[in-house]
């Protein structure tokens, strides 16, 4: 009878193979799964005649082809994709009969386990990939070992001797290896690919638009197609620095604010516009860190190229208009390119016409009354509107506001009052427009500004990515003595570094997210934040487990990790190398922290090397010493001398030393030559030898 | 403690042995060396060759030997027309019996001195190598021993080649030590001519020692006991003489057990109870020089032995 | 570390590309634990060499012996190695062959090593050279631990003409002592009856027969470049190659002559040696 495995490394590549499609195991359709596994238990059948073999293994993959078209899935769907791997990689194992094909196997399924442990939680995923890298080197040892030299304990006892010793390595490589952030595709974005390519068809349309209403922002941060792609000459800025600005509206109708009819016409666009190179800055009262940048926009349907605020200088056509925003002067339709100056902090601006101004400050009619009261006991409270807004700003910081993506509040007329007084939670436009009524009704012009705030830096790059999700909602207001600024709000209710990470923002993100990836691009995009997510159920498990149970190291443990290994990115790795000393981090001096830990540890492992397992025995050990002492009197036993023959020239040499010596020789040679290997002796040959060694 | 003991003290041999010791000395005038190695040829039950020039006092040395040990005594002066029958024995006819008489040849006897073996055929020479190996002699389909303790030294003249068959190197391994004579110092020498002829001085000479004792201190040298470490020793020196690219062949294992006997019997004479590489080395050239060829052409074999002493480390 | 040469085997290109991929992978999800898991794989992969280092390291050899062969035939190589670290050396190739030696910790072996041979003529001396892709064989290194000795490689026999016998009179050896009386030994059937001893049949009352010495020797013979006339160069190389060893076998007295080389007859083995080698290193026939 035959055994079911010809070999060692049959059985365990098929074993590795199995394992690393497991977490996957739920995309397979329902059918082809116990087929795969008919086929595998049949090998020895299959592979028997050549014939059968060729045309089994079509068959399935037909099969396999054929299930996935008429399944739910579509074609470049993540399961698709799988499913076509694991098919295809369980036909190999299947045919395969040699040790260079075991191999080949073993390689893949590495590749498909990582695809896999993108579907399981990240501690299990730690686990499993751990083992995974384990097994592979097993496999390995394995296949080479065709021999049988090795028993199933000696193969284990070598992996894990390789894995510990990879560790440090790992560990060195994990820390240092310049990070760059995903996905993939913004680095094509930032290499040079036009952006279209990846904005998905449905997704085009999105983006800010000539009006806002609540609600509106919020379901752009679901999306991460990207917006513009900026590259800085220089340092980038802070993301929480960086506002790009899009529509500026002045009219609020108690809930949508819009802009002015024909306010795109050539004539509206050119009217008040900015002309000249400095003119921009010659309005401006204080300015402060100018950067420069170039910039390539997606298409869209308006002409807002969302510069850096607050622009400064001129680029071909486009134009800065009287709202101070960069516009191109025909629609962008196709993506544009421009490069410009920013002042990233910045008062100032050309004063408003008497018109503009009451526009500034009109508070529409029988909407939000308590807002409105709020903000004239302001202007009663407070001469100077400097004092009004800090007041302000005190009052939003005390409060206790929230910030959610989506809002229960009722669109209305009073929805804002609501939102301030009541519910205290609601999104980023009842935030900005609240604002920008409680100051209008104290008497202070503001305009509401639509944009985006942020971005992706590319990690040791600099190209930054401003995505959909970014998008922001801001306000300008203006005094007399300062001109435009702006008023962050956003900053006083959400502490910056805090602001994405509150959990009710996230879970409810996630679970507008769809649970498996849509096409493959998406499946890349949608992936990205998933460490950050899970991090939260972790956090939320942990709460649990230290409630209930004293699993307090278990605790430490994983929230080293969550620190370390499950959010460690290129931010992280920036900061880290910073704090150690580091002035510049850049991917070359990554590189080259790299290399140098690498080769600090190949030293070590060179010395390493040098170990020799031997022991010596203590009775050659003092025998050494001893020889070594009469070596400095020139009088050392020869490596090829017999001790009693050294004996008789020391007697001629050293007369004094003889008696000792000849005790101690004696002993010796009753060790060595006469059987009287007794321990007793031992120690009294290593003490004399120590005593002598001393005398001399 | 034994071991060291006569070795360190005196350049004398163990008491049982001093009269013999003493005796040899002084007839042969400055050649400890090669009596002490004479001796422990002897009590290792091992034949001795003997190689030098004519009138180097090989015969003497080994008349005297016989002489002291209280052995018997046969010379054959090997030569060319010498037969083996000559020296094995054969069957003669007595007319008066009617019957074949078997004469025994010079070989039976206690101590042979076979002079001048070069000088023999190859057969003749044969003939007596297989009777030292074997200890007896086949002739005419019968078997008789030899006497015992039995003992050949043989000696050879390495200058003379002509008309000469010297012992084929496969047949040397047949004797356990050899040694040159070489000229004695100067004192020894104005000793000599200033004296009585040796041949004279040996007519004086009685036997110390009986074969009884000598068969007696044969079976002691036989319980020198070995460690473990000088057996290694032992291995290593052997080993080395076949990695080592110096030699044509290395020593067999033969040789090893050669080797040791002689070891043993020297560290018996000089009074110790356990083998000391001190044993080995003072033995090694001698036992193992002439079963050595060196690749690059001929050398002499006592330095043959040392190339290898001192290369070899003493295990510690 | 001139003696040592490190290159990646096709697994190991294939698992960089696997390990790219993954690091691809990676950054793409950016993932930090498939980060780690693409880095803890690199990082076997570094240390792959050093454990092939390692499991070249420590070995000493200590002699190497091998005996001339016929071309065609493998040179034997006996190969006593030594380990001096009290490791194990798993899966040692010697000279790129496929068989695999292993030697255990504080071990002495003799390793056999065939090569094969396919010139006749000097073998010069070359490096030794093992290598290993132990343990996960994405590297193999070679180190070169020594030298093989140079080696005569005789010329393959072939037997295309049976001896030709070449008597020439006064100059082929007598053999000097064919008249002595060796012994007697017992008869055996075919025995020349002259031979019987009649006076030892007397007395022991059975047959024995007088042994000669060197009488049931062949007349000796002369081994001549000349008689393999017609022939191809080699071929006639390795005719005169076939007969000596024919001689050899038979235990005849036998003289070789080559175009410059003219050896005496003799009989002993290293005679025969002494032939063969000149038979090996005869020049080729293009430099003639």
């Amino acid at each position: 009878m035959n055994r079911f495995f010809s070999s060692r490394a049959q059985g365990i590549s098929l074993f590795l193979l199995l394992l690393s499609i497991l977490p996957s195991i739920g995309l397979l359709p329902t059918l082809l799964l116990p087929v795969l596994l008919l086929l595998v238990v049949l090998h020895n059948q299959v592979r028997s005649r050549s014939g059968l073999r060729w045309i089994t293994l079509a068959i399935v993959l037909v099969l396999a082809v054929g299930l996935i078209h008429y399944s739910a899935a579509r074609w470049l769907s993540a399961e698709a994709i799988i499913t076509i791997l694991i098919s295809v990689l369980l036909l190999k194992w299947v045919e395969s009969d040699s040790d260079r094909e075991y191999r080949i196997v073993t390689l893949a399924s590495v590749l498909i386990a990582a695809l896999s442990s993108l579907y399981l939680p990240s501690l299990p995923a730690l686990a499993y990939l751990l083992l995974i890298g384990f097994l592979t080197l097993a496999c390995l040892l394995l296949i080479n070992d065709s021999e049988r030299k090795l028993n199933v304990a000696g193969l284990a006892k070598k992996s894990v001797a390789i894995s510990l010793m990879a560790l440090p390595i790992t560990i060195v490589l994990f820390i240092t290896m310049p990070r760059v952030q995903g996905p993939l595709w913004d680095l094509g974005i930032a290499i040079g690919l036009p952006i279209e390519l990846a904005i998905d068809q449905d997704a085009r349309d999105i983006g800010l638009k000539g009006t806002l209403k609540a609600g509106q922002v919020s379901r752009l941060k679901k999306s991460d197609a990207p917006v513009l792609v900026a590259e800085f000459s220089g340092t980038v800025p802070y993301k929480s620095r960086m506002y790009w600005r899009g529509p500026v509206f002045s009219d609020y109708d108690g809930t949508v604010w819009s802009l002015p009819q024909n306010w795109d016409k050539r004539s509206n666009l050119l009217k008040g516009a900015y002309r000249g190179r400095d003119a921009v800055d010659e309005t401006l009262t204080s300015k402060r860190d100018r950067v420069h940048y170039e910039a390539r926009v997606s298409p869209h349907a308006g002409h807002w190229l969302y510069s850096l605020d607050m622009p400064s200088g001129q680029t071909p056509e486009a134009l800065i208009s009287k709202d101070m925003q960069l516009l191109g002067i025909r629609k962008i339709s196709w993506e544009f390119k421009y490069d410009i100056y920013a002042w990233l902090e910045y008062t100032g601006g050309r004063r408003p016409s008497a018109k503009a101004f009451s526009a500034y400050l009109s508070f529409p009619e029988g909407t939000n009354p308590r807002l409105k009261a709020f903000g004239e006991a302001l202007l009663i409270d407070h001469d100077n509107p400097r004092e009004r807004i800090d007041a302000f700003y005190t009052h939003l910081a005390s409060s206790d506001y929230k910030m959610t993506l989506t809002s229960d509040i009722e669109e209305g007329m009073y929805s804002l009052d609501r939102y301030f007084f009541d519910d205290k939670a609601g999104t980023i436009e009842h935030l900005a427009s609240s604002t920008a009524m409680v100051l209008r009704a104290a008497g202070i012009p503001t305009r509401l500004i639509t944009g985006y705030r942020g971005g992706s830096l590319i990690a040791l790059t600099d190209f930054v990515i401003v995505k959909q999700e970014h998008a922001h909602v801001w306000v300008e207001a203006w005094t007399d003595d300062k001109g435009w600024q702006r008023i962050e709000a956003k900053d006083l209710v959400v502490p910056p570094e805090r602001k994405n990470l509150s959990t009710q923002t996230v879970s409810q993100k996630q679970a507008a997210k769809p649970v498996m990836p849509k096409s493959s691009n998406s499946a890349v995009n949608a992936e990205s934040p998933k460490p950050v997510e899970q991090k939260q159920q972790v956090k939320a498990e942990q709460s649990k487990s230290t409630n209930t149970s004293g699993w307090g190291w278990l605790k430490k443990l994983s929230s080293g990790m969550e620190t370390w290994v499950l959010n460690y990115n290129p931010d992280r790795q920036v900061e880290l190398l910073k704090k150690s000393g580091l002035r510049k981090v850049d991917w070359k001096n990554l590189l080259g922290i790299s290399v140098i830990g690498l080769l600090s540890l190949a030293c070590v492992y060179a010395l390493f090397l040098q170990v020799r397992q031997s022991k010596i025995d203590p009775v050659s050990r003092a025998f050494q010493r001893l020889n070594k002492r009469f070596d400095k009197l020139q009088l050392a036993c020869g490596d090829h001398e017999c001790p009693s023959e050294w004996l008789v020239r020391v007697k001629a040499a050293e007369p004094e030393l003889y008696p000792v010596l000849r005790q101690i020789i004696e002993c010796y040679c009753a060790i060595r030559f006469e059987g009287q290997d007794s321990s007793e002796n031992r120690e009294r040959f290593v003490k004399d030898v120590k005593r002598l060694v001393a005398m001399i | 403690m034994t071991s060291l003991k006569v070795h360190l003290e005196t350049d004398a041999v163990r008491e049982e042995m001093q009269s013999v010791y003493q005796q040899l000395n002084q007839l042969i005038l400055g050649k400890h060396l090669q009596i002490k190695l004479s001796l422990t040829c002897m009590l290792a039950n091992g034949h001795l060759l003997l190689e030098d020039l004519p009138g180097m006092g090989k015969t003497v040395l080994s008349h005297s030997l016989a002489k002291v040990l209280g052995l018997d005594y046969n010379r054959v002066q090997f030569t060319n027309d010498l037969l083996p029958a000559d020296l094995l024995g054969a069957s003669i006819y007595q007319a008066q019996s009617q019957s074949f008489h078997f004469i025994e040849g010079p070989i039976f006897t206690q101590f042979l001195l076979a002079d001048e073996i070069n000088r023999a055929t190859p057969k003749t020479q044969s003939a007596l190598l297989e009777a030292m190996e074997e200890q007896q002699v086949s002739l005419e389909g019968e078997t008789r021993k030899l006497p015992t303790p039995f003992f050949v030294i043989a000696t050879q003249n390495p200058a003379e080649q002509i008309g000469t068959a010297p012992l084929p190197e496969s047949q040397l391994d047949r004797f356990l030590i050899r040694i040159e004579m070489g000229y004695p110092v100067k004192t020894a020498e104005m000793e000599i001519l200033a004296g009585e002829s040796r041949r004279e001085l040996l007519e004086k000479i009685d036997a110390q020692i009986n074969a009884a004792q000598l068969e007696a201190y044969q079976a002691q040298v036989k319980n020198v006991e070995c460690s473990d470490t000088a057996l290694t020793y032992l291995y290593e020196l052997l080993q080395y003489s076949r990695e080592s690219h110096h030699f044509v062949n290395g020593l067999s294992t033969r040789a090893g057990l050669a080797l040791l006997n002689a070891a043993k019997a020297w560290a018996w004479l000089d009074g110790a109870t356990h083998l000391l590489p001190a044993h080995i080395q003072a033995v090694f050239p001698y036992v193992s020089g002439h079963r050595l060829q060196k690749i690059s052409g001929n050398s002499d074999p006592v330095e043959n032995g040392k190339l290898i002493l001192d290369n070899v480390a003493v295990p510690r | 570390m001139k003696n040592w040469r490190i290159l990646p085997t096709g697994l190991g290109i294939g698992f960089m590309l696997m390990i790219l991929l993954l690091f691809l992978i990676a950054i793409n999800f950016s993932n930090n634990l498939i980060f780690t898991l693409s880095f803890f794989l690199s990082a076997a992969f570094l240390l792959s060499v050093w454990f092939c280092v390692r499991n070249l390291s420590h070995i000493e050899v200590l002699n190497i012996r091998v005996k001339p062969v016929h071309c065609g035939e493998k040179l034997h190589y006996q190969i006593s190695v030594k380990e001096l670290a009290g490791s194990d050396h798993l899966y040692l190739q010697v000279m790129g062959g496929s068989q695999f030696y292993h030697l255990d910790a504080g071990e002495e072996r003799i390793w056999q090593v065939d090569i094969e041979t396919d010139r006749r003529g000097p073998y010069n001396a070359r490096p030794l050279v093992i290598s290993c892709i132990w343990p996960l064989g994405l590297f193999v290194v070679k180190r070169s631990i020594g030298s093989l000795p140079e080696v005569l490689v005789y010329p393959a026999a072939e037997s295309i003409l049976d001896i030709k016998e070449v008597q020439l009179g006064r100059e082929a050896h007598s053999q000097s002592e064919a008249e002595e009386l060796d012994g007697l030994r017992e008869y055996q059937a075919g025995d020349n009856i002259k031979r019987i001893d009649w006076r030892a049949m007397a007395r022991r009352q059975q047959l024995q027969v007088k042994h000669f010495d060197g009488a049931d020797g062949d007349p000796s013979l002369w081994l001549e470049w000349q008689a393999t006339q017609g022939m191809d160069y080699e071929q006639r190389i390795g005719c005169l190659c076939h007969w000596v060893l024919e001689c050899q076998q038979s235990g005849r007295e036998f003289g070789l002559r080559l175009p410059d080389i003219e050896i005496k007859p003799q009989r002993n083995g290293q005679h025969a040696q002494l032939c063969l080698s000149e038979l090996a290193v005869m020049p080729e026939e293009s430099r003639l």
